[in-house]
């Protein structure tokens, strides 16, 4: 019983640093998307308006501009 | 049980069996066992004699030998010790065992988590690479963590309500939320697991979850009705609703919540609402804050209100066999704390905070329902408990509103007194709609209310001394006034009933909650007439009063006492005016993210029979010995036309009565009796303390010619050293109606045996017996009149008791010395006692 109250600890202890792990990982995942992202649009809005002009870059912004009427 | 045990190792189990006299083993008889197990349950470990005698006076026993009987209690006490150690380690097991499972869940979520991730960030790569057409502008729309959120149509709405049910569900039952256990909490079947302000978001939030035995349809009804269970919600007004596929519905609405100081404005929420049930037979009501300003306040109360975010959040209720369910609940809001005063900040960014007002209190109130609805709840004077809920519900919220005082309400500002910051504010009876237009022939109701901190008082404790012991803060003729005031008819003019009041009120409960957190009772004040004819007309004036937050197992949350006037009948629709206090607790430190994720993974708040590690440590109690908390304080009252303006002052002068009353209490039960939080202001060496020496030297000097101390350097602090070390006794009183000792050297303190702090208490009465004060009177008028006076020998008392003669006495009127020393004001009484002793 000791025994096994033991190898529990310790494999809880595994998956908590594994756990922490997984959570840096999709931290920097989801940094690296919202970057993509705003590249994206980035671009999107170039190619429509190839006169450069400065438009709403803004990540959450419901309209994004794209010839909606 | 004896009978079970396998009987294998002779030398440790001899406890079914002993050697006899023959030498062989024989089992013990079930009467002997019986025998021994009396005695062991009431002496496990008998001495030598004691198991003599037991030998001698038991026959059962009579042939076994001294030494078997001690090795059976031996083998008996060692059975008990495995049989604990046994279960212990089963304990261990099972805290292990679900802390492991919810380990695994995590650990999968995260892995799906990483791996959608992974599979966003290629997709994106790969349209960064390719040429953008329309079409691909289109899919990167559809990219679901940015889709467009258009708010203005249903199918927008439906894709923000979706969304806000992945999030909740997230923070639910996964860990969104990096979630940890609430300090203080009882162990028990619920768990409730708070903050982190995680790194990403803002705001705060608490989860709780708990098995209550109600139907999931009935929970889901009574918790979307949150004026009724959460009190600080003013009002939820539903905008508008429309179904929104496979049953569920989606809902814009718009909620106010009052402010729970008058140092800081209310809050209000503009929501989107999405009930729907998921595949496996859960209910889920989930909700969040919408951006753009929606629904708002009237404009004339628009000032009154800041814009706070609910992010979100949530209650997922869960059928069980046998008509129970389980729910979670999940608050996750965001109050804006940055524009509150710094001292208040920790209140708007705690969890804790939400913790216990909205989500603990969301789950104790459908336990009451649930309670009330199985018939176990026992009525008081016969009242159901719906009715006198609805008793408690409408004190609390006519609290709140003298509290805010929302213009839309009536409410207009009369002024602020600077001095204490007492707020006045008036209401005219044709606003007060939540009372019966019976009391049409009112001018208004007043309001004087004010917020103020705190030290090193613990909130119930506080409130409890206030419950109990009302004499000695209120003025029960204020009471008597206001419930005569609205009586209706309004012939009674209070002035014409003098009423002696005992000073004692008795409390008859009415009622409370199930966890004791709170009690709704009568409170009854006696009073007799004091005109002759009606000397047995009972005068007694009766309070509704609702006190929450002193039971002892409150986990560190806010306490109130609320009271009103009723008339002893107590209708139901029966008018209620309230006032009264609350305490709330301010935690020093606002609990930080990276401490509590520390914590978390020590991962003992599970496994805390195992002592690995060190103990847990609690950010929040860390290392600040001073503990804060607001006190806001608010009074009603009702006045009659034409009487706005003497009821206006004598509201102000009875809170700022009340207010130093609640002080004196407050320094009394601090429990270091050595923090004085507003109180005597001339502690040593205070400047204060400095200019009163030079004003009773000044003064002394010019009413007696002569000087009070030897050297005459003005030097400030030398000064105040001298006359505190002089061995005279030297008090200063002030000059109020009852005039209280203020100031006292160290031989005056000695003399009275008391201490600073503990001097406002002492009238100059009290020092005085009868004779003495016969004596004082010609004296005392003379030093009103002349500015000074000496008296001759005479004996005044301690705070002990003891007797205490004096040589001579002398006294004079202490001014505030002004430049010059004509426009001075007076200032105290100072009283000088040459060579005193104790009798």
């Amino acid at each position: 019983m000791e025994r096994l109250n033991s190898k529990l600890y310790v494999e809880n202890c595994y998956i908590m640093k594994e756990n922490e792990r997984l959570r840096k990982k999709a931290e920097l995942l989801n940094q690296e998307n919202q970057q993509l992202l705003f590249q994206l649009k980035q671009k999107l809005s170039k190619t429509k308006n190839p006169n450069g002009s400065n438009n709403d870059n803004n990540l959450c912004s419901s309209s994004s501009g794209s010839g909606q009427s | 049980m004896a009978m079970a045990v396998a009987n294998h190792r002779e030398s440790n189990d001899n406890i079914n069996r002993h050697l006899d006299s023959s030498g062989k083993y024989v089992r013990y008889t079930t009467e002997q066992v019986e025998a021994l197990e009396r005695v062991y349950s009431e002496c496990p470990k008998p001495t030598s004699l004691r198991r003599q005698q037991l030998i001698r006076e038991c026959p059962i026993l009579a042939h076994i030998e001294p030494k078997q009987i001690k090795v059976w209690f031996q083998n008996r006490r060692c059975r008990d010790k495995q049989r604990k150690e046994a279960s212990r380690l089963q304990s261990v097991n099972r805290k292990l065992s679900a802390m492991n499972k919810l380990l695994m869940e995590e650990n999968d979520r995260l892995q799906k988590q990483v791996s959608q991730l992974v599979c966003e960030n290629g997709y994106m790569k790969q349209q960064l690479t390719t040429v953008v057409t329309n079409a691909s502008c289109d899919s990167v729309d559809a990219n679901p963590q940015h889709s467009l959120r258009d708010a203005n149509s249903p199918a927008g709405l439906l894709a923000i309500a979706e969304e806000t049910l992945a999030e909740f569900l997230s923070k639910a039952t996964g860990t969104a939320v990096d979630w940890v256990q609430m300090p203080g909490m009882k162990p028990g079947p619920d768990s409730v697991g708070i903050f982190a302000i995680s790194q990403r978001r803002n705001g705060v939030a608490a989860r709780a979850c708990g098995l209550v035995s109600l139907e999931p349809m009935k929970i889901v009804e009574i918790l979307k009705d949150r004026p009724s269970w959460f009190r600080d919600c003013r009002s939820l007004e539903v905008f508008t609703m429309f179904p929104a596929g496979n049953g569920g519905t989606i809902e814009l609405l718009y909620m106010q919540t009052y402010a729970p100081t008058t140092l800081a404005p209310a809050r209000d929420f503009w929501t989107l609402r999405y009930t729907t049930s998921l595949d496996n037979g859960s209910f889920v009501v989930c909700e969040r804050s919408l951006s753009g300003s929606g629904a708002g306040p009237t404009p004339s109360s628009a000032a009154q209100f800041v814009r706070a975010e609910m992010l979100p959040s949530g209650y997922l209720i869960r059928p069980c066999d046998g008509g129970g369910s389980i729910i979670h609940i999940v608050d996750h809001i965001n109050l804006e704390g940055w524009s509150v005063p710094d001292v208040l900040r920790p209140l708007y960014e705690s969890s804790k905070v939400v913790a216990q007002k909205m989500t603990i209190a969301a789950l104790r109130y459908i336990r009451q329902i649930a309670h009330e609805t199985n018939g176990e709840v026992s009525y008081g004077l016969g009242r159901q408990p719906a009715v006198l809920r609805t008793f408690s519900q409408r004190l609390s919220s006519g609290f709140n509103d003298a509290v805010n005082g929302f213009n839309d309400d009536g409410w207009s500002i009369m002024h602020c007194n600077g001095a204490e910051d007492i707020i006045v504010a008036v209401n005219s009876t044709k606003h007060l709609n939540n009372i019966s237009t019976s009391l049409s022939f009112l001018g208004g109701v007043l309001c004087a209310k004010a917020s103020m901190l705190l030290q090193n008082v613990p909130p119930a404790v506080l409130i409890r001394f206030l419950r109990e012991h009302r004499s000695e803060w209120a003025d029960f003729n204020v009471d008597a006034y206001s419930a005569a005031t609205l009586k209706a008819g309004g012939f009674a003019y209070p002035g014409m009933r003098p009423t002696r009041f005992t000073g004692s009120q008795i409390i008859m409960p009415l009622g409370h909650t199930i966890e004791n957190e709170e009690m709704l009772e009568v409170v009854r004040l006696e009073g007799h007439s004091l005109v002759q004819e009606d000397a047995f007309v009972s005068r007694d004036v009766h309070l509704l009063q609702i006190c929450t937050g002193i039971d002892e197992n409150a986990v560190g949350a806010c306490s109130e006492l609320v009271f009103a006037p009723i008339n002893e009948m107590f209708p139901d629709d029966a008018p209620l005016i309230p006032s009264g206090f609350r305490v709330i607790p301010i935690d020093a430190k606002t609990s930080n993210g990276q401490d509590l994720l520390a914590i978390n993974h020590r991962t003992l708040d599970l496994t805390s029979s195992l002592d690995v590690g060190s103990a847990p440590e609690n950010a929040a109690t860390a290392s600040n010995p001073s503990s804060r908390s607001i006190l806001t304080i608010a009074f009603q009252f009702p006045f009659e036309n034409n009487l706005q303006d003497n009821v206006a002052n004598m509201a102000c002068q009875y809170v700022r009565s009340v207010i130093s009353s609640v002080q004196r209490v407050a320094m009394a039960v601090s429990p270091s009796g050595l923090n004085p939080s507003f109180g005597s202001k001339l502690s040593l060496g205070s400047p204060e303390a400095v200019t009163l020496a030079l004003w009773i030297c000044q003064s002394y000097n010019r009413h007696l010619g002569s000087d009070l101390l030897r050297t005459d350097s003005l030097g400030g602090d030398s000064l105040l050293r001298q006359l505190l070390d002089h061995q005279d006794a030297i008090l200063c009183c002030s000059l109020k109606p009852q005039p209280v000792f203020m100031f006292a050297n160290q031989a005056g303190l000695d003399m009275l045996e008391t201490t600073l702090v503990a001097l406002q208490d002492i009238t100059l009465e009290k020092i005085f017996d009868e004779s003495g004060r016969k004596a004082l009177c010609p004296d005392f008028a003379k030093l009103m009149q002349q500015g000074f006076a000496c008296l001759p020998s005479g004996m005044c008392v301690s705070t002990m008791g003891r007797h205490v003669s004096y040589e001579q006495a002398i006294s004079w009127k202490v001014f505030a010395e002004s430049e010059d020393n004509i426009n001075s004001n007076i200032h105290c009484l100072a009283f000088l006692f040459v060579n005193w002793s104790f009798i």
